[in-house]
């Protein structure tokens, strides 16, 4: 897939870019809005990341301009946090999503193939791996057919680990994706969490589907390598 | 300060009132007696006149003359005399015989003149002299003539005189004076604070978060207007001040953000790849999870900066509480699972909360993360309960406790009650400054009650705004 990164700090566009090529998409760069909306414009993107504090010209206006010329190319926005009024802003400006600076990789990277998913015509609220499925609407745990009990933290990390399947995910990570907080007891809970889920989860497979790595992350694969 | 600024000037004013008050009128009385004195004098003088002429024909007769005619001469001058000073009592003249002292005369009120005259007065100049006899006061007038020494006294009635006249304006205009004075002195300094006390009123209305106001509807180019003018001018500084703050913060946040944001990245994805050794791996995990945890402190900052600017829009929303704090006590029920702490949730009442969700459940988790902290076995006890329109959350610890002398300064940002905490935990101090803000954002109480080696307690009290959507 094509995708437009505008995002006027180099470094920031570096490893999105990175990140988004290790993806296997096509990636280009622009650092300010005006040459941004001109690619935009000019080149068939199938997704286009735009930061909101641009120079020349900002995401907003870049973003009401693009929707204006009836391009419908998902755009996730990059927005500082907790401002609210810019979040809503964009929201109203057309964006399809908003991600918080500082980002998560991990975060962008399933935010990105979600909308690519949904551009695509594939609308299927579902998280695969192997035998487990996962329902995004009504929050359901499925393993073949039959249904997982999970509280509503078991669900979000699960989700989460899902969401980044095949990638290695630090506690910290998780701690930060969950409870948007920072424990100061080590990551216990998380452990505890991960503890429950497999018991829920893989005693029905029987099989390992949540690995730990050298116990600093944990990962979800589709199938044992 | 004991007095208002118009009772004191009301009290200045009256001060000074009274006393040009006083000065008149003692100025009026001196002004009278000296009035007075001359009027005796020149009397005194016209007085002198005559006799002298009187004398000047008549005396050398009877100086020169002896015997009986010496004595007709004598007597039909004494009875001249007598007939011109009846009338005027007050008057004593005595001329005397020759230069030796011996009287020829005295009239008027006094026989007894002698003891009216000044010790050794013959030897006196020329002139007017005061003279105090049987309490009362005399002017006397001493002239030498070629035939003798003329005396003439009068009595001086000066001084009681003045004293009468003023009796009674002391007796009934001082209070009535000082009654006027202070009325119109409290209208003085009524009508002369009430640019300040309106000032005073708008400056009320002038917050942190509204400077943009003024003191206005001034504009006079008095005192006043100098007062509101700078004023104004200190308000726009200030102004200025907040908002080169909040612009510095806001920057320093946007100067942090953007390189935690690359430094993240950047650890993420190496930290991602699949062909690491096990110990770059160890050490990316460990870089990458610090840097989150750096990247909630710079988050934290920001949303006490932005709180102080009261630029900070909660994401309010209606959502259940009680939910919340199951979720939260489930959470700590896990982090205490290998320690002797009993978790529990004691009282839950059912609660639709009109809040930002995720500030509530920042607040809940920080207390909980202190409350674990700092408990090392025993329990932790939470409740929620609706009284009164109020919800009340009270966690309660078996825990260390706060030192008493540490208590004032808890909410204070990057606080740490430093004695008997062990060296692993790793707050950035900030934790309670942000409940504190967040219970104040919505309305709410929080306090903190503890007992050193017993434990502590935390009430929140929210008001409960019931939303019908």
């Amino acid at each position: 897939m094509r995708i437009l990164v505008v995002e006027d700090e180099p470094d920031v566009a570096a490893f999105v870019r990175k990140a988004l090529v290790e993806e296997n998409h096509a990636v280009d760069v622009a650092h300010d809005g005006a040459k941004g909306e001109y690619l935009a414009l000019t080149e068939p993107y199938d997704l286009i990341i735009l930061d909101i504090m641009l120079p020349i010209k900002d995401g907003l206006t870049v973003l009401k301009s693009l929707r204006a010329e009836k391009i419908s190319t998902p755009v996730p926005m990059l927005t500082a946090r907790g401002e609210v009024p810019d979040r809503v802003a964009g929201l109203d400006a057309g964006a399809d999503d908003y991600l918080v600076k500082p980002f998560a990789v991990a975060e962008l990277r399933a935010r990105v193939r979600s909308l690519l998913r949904r551009q695509s015509g594939d609308r299927s609220p579902l998280l695969k791996a192997g035998d487990l499925t996962l329902n995004t609407v009504n929050h359901e745990a499925r393993i073949k057919d039959e249904l997982v009990e999970l509280t509503t933290r078991e669900y979000a990390i699960l989700e989460y680990l899902l969401r980044n399947k095949n990638r290695l995910l630090s506690k910290g990570m998780i701690a930060e994706h969950v409870w948007d907080f920072h424990f100061s007891s080590d990551y216990n809970l998380i452990e505890v969490y991960i503890r429950r889920l497999r018991k829920k989860i893989e005693s029905k497979i029987q099989k390992k589907i949540i690995h730990t790595i050298r116990n600093s992350g944990y990962i979800i694969r589709d199938s044992e390598k | 300060m004991k007095y208002s600024i118009r009772t004191r000037l009301t009290l200045s004013i009256t001060f000074v009132f009274l006393f040009i008050f006083f000065f008149i009128l003692v100025a009026g009385a001196i002004a009278l007696y000296l009035g007075l004195n001359e009027e005796i004098d020149r009397d005194l003088r016209i007085e002198e006149k005559r006799m002298s002429e009187l004398f000047a024909l008549e005396f050398q007769d009877l100086l020169t003359e002896k015997g009986e005619n010496r004595k007709s001469l004598r007597d039909k001058l004494v009875e001249e005399l007598n007939e011109i000073y009846r009338y005027k009592r007050q008057f004593v003249i005595f001329p005397l015989e020759s230069n030796t002292g011996r009287r020829i005369y005295a009239g008027g009120e006094l026989k007894n003149v002698q003891l009216l005259l000044p010790k050794g007065f013959l030897a006196l100049k020329d002139g007017y002299y005061n003279q105090r006899f049987d309490s009362n006061l005399y002017r006397l007038l001493i002239i030498r003539k070629e035939w003798g020494t003329l005396l003439l006294g009068a009595r001086n009635q000066a001084f009681f005189e003045v004293a009468d006249e003023f009796k009674e304006i002391f007796l009934i205009g001082i209070p009535l004076v000082i009654m006027l004075v202070i009325l119109g002195g409290r209208f003085l300094a009524r009508q002369a604070m009430r640019p300040v006390v309106s000032a005073a009123e708008a400056a009320e209305k002038i917050t942190l978060t509204d400077l943009g106001q003024r003191l206005s509807d001034y504009d006079k180019k008095d005192e006043f207007g100098i007062l509101v003018t700078t004023l104004n001018k200190m308000i726009i500084r200030l102004e200025r001040g907040i908002n080169r703050i909040q612009q510095f913060t806001q920057d320093a946040a946007h100067e942090l953000r953007t390189p935690l944001t690359i430094l993240r990245g950047e650890l993420e994805l190496l930290y991602q790849q699949d062909d690491l050794s096990e110990q770059i791996q160890a050490s990316l995990q460990k870089t990458l999870d610090r840097t989150i945890s750096l990247n909630k402190i710079v988050e934290d900052l920001m949303l006490l900066a932005q709180s102080d600017s009261g630029h900070y829009k909660l994401d309010k929303s209606t959502f259940r509480l009680d939910q919340v704090i199951q979720e939260t006590v489930e959470d700590v029920k896990i982090l205490a699972e290998n320690r002797p702490i009993g978790v529990n949730l004691i009282y839950c009442d059912q609660v639709n909360f009109f809040g930002d969700e995720q500030l509530i459940r920042r607040l809940l988790l920080n207390l909980s993360d202190n409350a674990l902290k700092y408990t090392e076995k025993g329990h932790i006890e939470f409740s929620l309960k609706v009284q009164n329109n109020a919800v009340e959350i009270k966690i309660k610890d078996t825990g260390i406790g706060i030192p008493e002398e540490n208590f004032p300064h808890i909410f204070d940002r990057f606080y740490r009650v430093e004695k008997g905490r062990t060296s692993s935990d790793k707050g950035s101090g900030l934790g309670l400054s942000i409940c504190k803000w967040i219970v104040e954002a919505h309305d709410g109480a929080i306090d903190i009650a503890s007992e050193e080696g017993k434990g502590t307690t935390v009430i929140i009290i929210f008001p409960l705004i019931l939303r019908n959507n």
